[in-house]
């Protein structure tokens, strides 16, 4: 089941802005190593369940896997062959915000060879740049 | 006496191999900047022996966003100097040659010494306290260096590494390390590059707790001796 907010106030919100780079989620935080962003783009939720899966899979459920990133933004669509106007869309799919610099995913119990190519599937799911991070002193 | 740091250099008052420092990578120009703190006796007692690294630092006089772009244009860092019984004023460190620095650390809580051009104390004892950096290209932004005293007690997060393979691991357990670094209390001379932790003995279901950690001499924690720091789970299903 791909991720999506249980109760959200609002259905509908407004497409807001991605100028900018991430100023927090930056860092490998939980694991060892990470899958860290280099551009913008919105990610649905499928996207990032293809990701876990793709991960998974290689890992052979070894190791943990954290999902950096979560889909709190509804994106709507008009339904087919439908005129202008009556108002907005309805939500269709999910997505999650993601500026250069955000961590997207963070694996620990595997060796690094297992965990970049792990890494490396993921980011084929994705439509934006990525790069294989490891944990840095702190 | 400081010719030979160019392989191995070792604190004079350490024990444990946690406290060893390798400088084998370090360029010259670097291993000859390493200076000996002060090791006169205090009111409180002789301090330790222990030397550390200097970093050339000049006094910063303009602040501001525009004026820190432009030295962060030339390969300097602006930094902040402060400490409990002095006053805060802003410095400006070669980038390059703390970048040098720190990649030789475990830890961004280091001791060094600071040789500041322009301030009223031109050597100052001072602590990385933080260190901001550009999340994409890893660039320094601002350091932060926390003036000490030698006989001053300092906080620090420390690194936990954990040492040697788990027996739960080698019969299919994850090895979940919770705790990457560890708040210490300590003197300067005191101060461990890491902690180890050796897990070796961990079976599937257990777990290393703060309180099993072996604390080298002068170092406590605040932190509960209850909290987890690494835990071999089951694998899953």
């Amino acid at each position: 089941m791909p991720l999506m907010p249980s109760r959200m106030k609002f259905r509908k919100s407004h497409r807001g802005s991605r100028a900018g780079n991430a100023q927090r989620g930056t860092r490998v935080s939980f694991g060892e190593f990470g899958l860290q962003s280099l551009g913008r783009a919105w990610i649905t939720n499928n996207q990032i369940e293809a990701c876990r899966i793709a991960i998974n899979r290689y890992l052979k459920r070894r190791g943990k896997v954290w999902i950096r990133i979560f889909p709190h933004k509804s994106v709507t669509a008009r339904p087919p062959e439908t005129r202008m106007g009556k108002g907005k869309g309805a939500p269709e799919f999910w997505v999650a915000v993601v500026l250069p610099g955000t961590m997207l995913f963070e694996v620990a119990g595997v060796s690094e060879s297992a965990a970049k190519e792990a890494m490396r599937l993921a980011s084929n799911k994705l439509g934006i740049r990525c790069r294989f991070v490891t944990r840095g002193i702190e | 006496m400081l010719g030979d740091f160019s392989f191995q250099w070792s604190r004079e008052n350490g024990a444990g191999s946690g406290e060893v420092f390798f400088f084998r990578d370090l360029p010259t120009h670097l291993t000859n900047s390493i200076i000996q703190a002060d090791t006169s006796s205090t009111s409180t007692g002789t301090i330790g022996m222990a030397t550390y690294l200097s970093i050339k630092a000049q006094k910063r006089e303009s602040s501001g966003t525009s004026t820190a772009k432009k030295l962060r244009r030339q390969g300097i860092v602006p930094a902040v100097v402060y400490g409990s019984k002095q006053d805060n004023y802003g410095i400006q460190v070669d980038a390059r040659e703390f970048g040098e620095v720190l990649r030789h650390q475990t830890s961004i809580n280091f001791l060094l010494n600071l040789e500041i051009e322009g301030a009223r104390e031109a050597k100052k004892l001072a602590m990385v306290q933080a260190v901001q950096r550009d999340p994409l290209s890893g660039a320094f932004v601002h350091i932060d260096f926390h003036a000490v005293k030698a006989d001053e007690v300092i906080h620090a997060h420390i690194p936990v590494e954990l040492i040697g393979d788990s027996a739960g691991v080698k019969l299919g357990g994850v090895m979940d390390h919770l705790i990457h670094s560890l708040e210490i209390h300590c003197l300067p001379s005191d101060l461990p590059e890491r902690i180890e932790a050796d897990v070796t003995s961990l079976e599937i279901g257990n777990s290393l707790h703060i309180r099993d950690l072996i604390l080298p001499k002068g170092v406590t924690t605040p932190m509960d001796g209850g909290v987890v720091v690494a835990l071999v789970a089951e694998p899953r299903a």
